[in-house]
């Protein structure tokens, strides 16, 4: 299993969505820690992503990174390699879901 | 254990205050009427009484736990009610200076009420008023997509336009509404 924590391996201070908005944003996220993951479409090792130790999340960060991916590579592909994990605010896996299945109506 | 103990400790005291009296009787202070009585009517009237006090007792001891109860569940309520509101207003204070650290700011303040909205679902659910919890949760994630979503995190005027400051209005007092029903529903 793949495992990604957002504090450690890219910052504690998640920007925005778009890289032109400023640093650490979340079309940054995707293509430097997510995209190299799914650029094998034979690969389904799981991805755990840890979501503590952030000061918070923007919604437009969110669903830039994992709204983003899905739109590349599949609802389903996203839904069955990411797992979610956050202690801190256990209500976030249940939102970044919602912006992957909802990535389509974008 | 306690409540058994208290109502042995009555009836004995209700027993030795019969003994007290058959003393007095005997020492022709009361008149012999008084107390014309067969003892199994006294032991009728002291376990009666001792009945009463005791379910008295549990009576209220379940009143107080469930008025505790609803304190603590409104507390909870208040306090997440409160947290919407520092978003709301901090949100308010963006769009007149924007900038990256008031953004941040916000962000900030949405993990507390994401916090405190977890801990009011999990006190709702422990006193079995929980079904309500998706509502409050779609709520929520309608104010942070509202305040948070694109575009967000400029710091150039104007950062927001009428229909996006409507869609928060919006959002703070559908959350808002649900959690006064919420209150109110405790009392009922």
């Amino acid at each position: 299993m793949h495992k990604i924590s957002i504090a450690k391996d890219f910052s504690s201070t998640p920007g925005f969505r778009l890289i032109s908005e400023g640093p650490y944003s979340g079309e940054e996220f995707r293509k430097s820690k997510l995209d190299p993951l799914f650029k094998d479409l034979a690969d389904t090792t799981p991805i755990e992503i840890n979501l503590d130790g952030v000061a918070g999340y923007a919604t437009s960060f969110l669903e830039e990174a994992f709204g983003g991916l899905a739109r590349m590579y599949g609802v389903e592909v996203c839904m069955k390699r990411l797992k979610f994990r956050s202690d801190e605010e256990p209500l976030l896996p249940k939102e970044i879901e919602g912006y992957i299945r909802n990535s389509v109506k974008k | 254990m306690k409540i058994i103990f208290s109502l042995l400790l009555l009836g004995c005291a209700m027993l030795l205050g019969v003994y007290a009296g058959m003393q007095v009787v005997g020492r022709g202070i009361l008149p012999t009427a008084f107390w014309d009585m067969k003892f199994i009517q006294i032991f009728d009237i002291a376990v009666s009484i001792t009945l009463a006090v005791g379910v008295t007792a549990v009576i209220t001891k379940q009143l107080n736990y469930s008025l505790k109860q609803r304190e603590l569940v409104a507390g909870c309520i208040t306090e997440y009610e409160g947290a919407l509101c520092r978003v709301y207003d901090s949100y308010s204070t963006y769009t007149r200076s924007p900038n990256k650290e008031q953004a941040q700011e916000i962000l900030r303040l949405h993990k507390a009420t994401s916090n405190s909205l977890t801990i009011m679902l999990s006190v709702l659910k422990t006193v079995g008023r929980n079904n309500k919890s998706e509502t409050h949760e779609n709520c929520y994630l309608r104010l942070k997509g509202a305040t948070t979503d694109s575009p967000f995190g400029l710091d150039k005027k104007p950062v927001v336009d009428t229909a996006r400051l409507d869609k928060i209005d919006t959002a703070f007092c559908e959350a808002r509404k649900e959690l006064v029903a919420q209150k109110l529903a405790l009392y009922r």
